[in-house]
């Protein structure tokens, strides 16, 4: 009896430890998404020449899938930096490809749409540089900024659990950390211990929300002063405005150093420096330019016999076949993950869009969900596959599901937020109900961000169909024919020139898809359902 | 009560503070030409409170926004004392027609900012905004951020603002305009009580406005504006003393004066 005491205890310290690996891994993904996408998101927004490239540079990075790039991150990594800080590198890699572009979009779209007043004011009293950016920028981005802060950290989770326990070919390895310990208990059929590996990292996302999200989400609703309809929708259970005011003290700290630094220096050496540093970093940029296409020119030309012998060994004709009904497959089912996530989300929504408390526990609610990552599915399925004969097309749909349905979910949820006020006024005072409330107020209102999460969850579908046809504990295999299948199992065999061609070919057909059909759409839809707010 | 009445040649001798030449402005908006002030010059003395009324829609914002150096005119030259303006002069302020304060900071940081932005040090702009601040009744609420103050506070930490950077010139964007007709009412005679207690060092203050009530009741002079494109109908002094009788005769006469070049 004292025996089994013993080692649940020993169980529970080593999941909290795992539970902390876990999340610093993902603090510091977290961290370095937040410099990169306050930086690149409001110099893109501020530089019309800068946003030029760096938006559709964004825009490609959003929609290719990650997950199918992460053998090559490994690889490298692991070539330059010994095992285990290569592979732990790789893995921050991974969740900042996962949180970046999505927070940075955010931070772009809201630094561009700063009210005019705003301006007026800062350029009628002369606020510019750094004061500008400080004190009138990062500010009207904040609640953009936490609103996809808290949808990163979840689209986290889903992701740090893909990346802890990592085999490709021969190689092998597992990080400490939640999402491999949950996965070890589900493939080795340990309920107990993968209970206790849910309960740590439900626990730590309810946490996180509760102490982090939900304080910095009231503050972000404060700093925007439109009407709103629903005033107040997060739920406080404990009073975390220490947490506020020590992160603004920081903030205000920093932002006094950065001036009292600047101011030191007299204007003329400041402009000396000033263009003395562009000067360098133009030159580091020819450099780099220089270094690159000498590189690539030795590598080539030393590696040219080998590259055209691989070039010919590559079977074509098969990757070919391969990748078009893949994609066709693949296609067929994201189609149909589609339909059931809007069909369920809109639902929601209508349901919970006029109760204030409810729609706080749904976004809740919808947060500790979409953290749960699909691979620790793995197991029921591949039980429910081979023991009960269920179609493995469904388990695939429902993986794709999980990976697809949260953006929708978010997006919807935060849109019919933002339905002003006076709509549901006209509608209240003119007795608009029912069917027609829904039709002619919700659901325009919302179809701008329907488009929005749309976009974002069909970047999240093509990504986790690696995942999800491709179904694997170690042992057992089920592939289920499709192009994200095809990406992982030419990963797992090794086989570089498939990985390579899928990769490629699923990359070039999503920007194609998103180029031909969401760009066109989002245009026509935003231009005709965007409410002035 | 004829002893302030001077006509305008009279006018003339006292130095120019400032004055616009051939205004013009023109907006491109894609293969169309919107043109919406044609031809605006005045001149606007030392030591005087303007008007700028007109109706709705016709221009008159946008020419102050070109005064206050925010948007550049189509032709026409804008001079501030004698010298031409180009972009943001430090010495003239503007209140907006919303108060555009921030609402992430307090009504003592809103107001500190416009002087740091000036480099100044923080402690010395905050002592000065909280001078400010009290001079416009909201001693006791410097810490308050502008969700907790009402719509006539807020327009008052703004007017704040503006004195704080000591002005020559205050612009008074429809200052009045999104207030209740009390707040409004009671605002108007602070502004005017400021302006005879010579705060601040300003020299002149341009009041835009629709409501020919408020330009008859507040000003020196009023300038009257046609509708789009603009031009100006017609310059009206008005030659009563300070605090002004609203139900007086001649503040009457002045009123139907104006409302006919209006119509």
């Amino acid at each position: 009896m004292q025996m089994v005491i013993m080692v649940s205890i020993e169980i529970w310290i080593y999941a909290i430890e795992a539970t902390i690996f876990t999340n610093i891994r993902l603090f510091l993904a977290y961290m370095i998404s937040l410099v990169f996408s306050l930086t690149v998101g409001i110099a893109a927004a501020l530089n019309e020449r800068l946003g030029k490239i760096i938006i559709p540079i964004l825009d490609i990075l959003q929609s290719v899938p990650i997950l199918g790039f992460f053998p090559v991150a490994i690889y490298l990594l692991v070539a330059v930096f010994p095992d285990r800080i290569g592979v732990e590198l790789a893995s921050i890699f991974l969740i900042f490809t996962s949180q970046a572009w999505n927070i940075t979009f955010g931070v772009y779209q809201s630094a561009l749409t700063i009210p005019s007043e705003f301006k007026d004011l800062a350029k009628a009293y002369g606020i510019k540089g750094l004061k500008y950016v400080t004190r009138i920028v990062i500010p009207s981005t904040f609640h953009s900024l936490i609103y996809n802060s808290m949808m990163a950290w979840a689209g986290g989770w889903f992701f740090v659990t893909a990346c802890e326990m990592i085999s490709m070919g021969e190689f092998n390895i597992v990080l400490p950390g939640l999402g491999s310990f949950i996965l070890m208990s589900a493939y080795k059929g340990d309920f107990y211990k993968l209970a206790i590996g849910l309960v740590m990292m439900l626990t730590s996302i309810i946490l996180v929300n509760l102490l982090i999200w939900n304080p910095l989400l009231e503050k972000a609703e404060e700093y925007r002063e439109v009407a709103r309809s629903i005033t107040s929708p997060t739920i406080t259970v404990v009073s975390t405005s220490f947490l506020i005011d020590f992160l603004s003290a920081i903030y205000s700290k920093i932002d006094d150093r950065l001036h009292q630094l600047i101011s030191k220096i007299p204007r003329e050496t400041w402009n000396r420096i000033l263009s003395k540093a562009m000067l360098i970093l133009k030159m580091i940029m020819v450099g780099v330019i220089i270094a690159v296409v000498f590189l690539g020119v030795f590598c080539i030309s030393k590696a040219f016999p080998t590259i055209i012998e691989f070039f010919f060994s590559m079977n074509f004709t098969l990757y070919l076949y391969n990748a078009l009904t893949g994609t066709a497959l693949t296609l067929f089912r994201i189609i149909v993950a589609y339909i059931i996530s809007v069909g369920w989300i809109l639902a929601v929504c209508i349901l919970v869009e006029n109760r204030s408390k409810l729609f706080a526990y749904s976004i809740i609610i919808g947060e500790v969900l979409a953290s749960i990552p699909a691979t620790i599915w793995y197991p029921a399925f591949i039980i429910l596959i081979e023991k009960y004969g269920v179609d493995p097309n469904i388990a695939s749909i429902l993986i794709i599901l999980t990976g697809m349905q949260w953006y929708i979910f978010f997006n919807v949820m935060g849109g019919v937020k933002g339905i002003p006020l006076h709509f549901r006024q006209v509608a209240r005072l003119y007795n608009i109900r029912g069917r027609l409330y829904v039709s002619k107020i919700i659901l325009p209102g919302i179809l701008p961000f329907l488009v929005t999460g749309s976009i974002s969850g069909w970047g999240g579908a093509w990504n986790t169909t690696i995942l999800a046809e491709y179904i694997t504990t170690g042992k057992d295999v089920i592939y289920i024919h499709g192009i994200g299948g095809l990406i992982s199992r030419a990963a797992n065999l090794g086989d570089v020139g498939g990985l390579f061609f899928y990769i490629m070919w699923m990359s070039i057909f999503i920007v194609l898809f998103n180029k031909l059909i969401w760009s066109r759409l989002y245009k026509v839809i935003s231009e005709k359902y965007l409410a002035e707010l | 009560m004829g002893t302030e009445w001077w006509d305008v040649e009279e006018l003339d001798e006292l130095p120019v503070l400032l004055e616009l030449i051939k205004v013009k402005k023109t907006y491109v908006i894609g293969k169309r030409k919107l043109e919406v002030i044609r031809d605006v010059s005045f001149k606007m003395y030392d030591g005087e409170f303007i008007a700028i009324l007109g109706p709705s829609g016709c221009g008159k914002s946008t020419l102050l926004r070109i005064i206050a150096g925010l948007e550049k005119p189509t032709s026409g030259q804008i001079l501030f004392m004698n010298k031409p303006i180009e972009g943001i002069s430090p010495r003239i302020a503007m209140v907006f027609q919303s108060p555009a304060l921030l609402p992430w900071l307090t009504a003592l940081e809103n107001v500190s900012l416009v002087l740091e932005a000036r480099g100044m040090d923080k402690k010395t702009s905050m002592e000065i905004a909280r001078r400010y601040l009290s001079l416009v009744g909201l001693a006791g609420f410097e810490n308050s951020y502008p969700r907790e103050l009402s719509g006539g506070m807020k327009q008052r930490v703004s007017i704040a603002r503006a004195l704080a950077v000591s002005p020559q010139l205050l612009l008074l964007d429809e200052a009045f305009s999104q207030l209740d007709p009390l707040t409004a009412e009671s605002l108007r005679s602070e502004i005017l009580d400021l302006w005879r207690m010579g705060v601040a060092g300003i020299r002149g203050i341009i009041l835009v406005t629709h409501a020919v009530d408020e330009a008859v009741f507040m000003t020196d002079r009023i300038i009257v504006l046609s509708s789009r494109p603009t031009t100006v109908v017609k310059e009206v002094v008005i030659d009563l003393p300070r605090p002004r009788n609203r139900r007086s005769k001649r503040f009457l006469e002045i009123l139907d004066e104006v409302y006919e070049y209006i119509s």
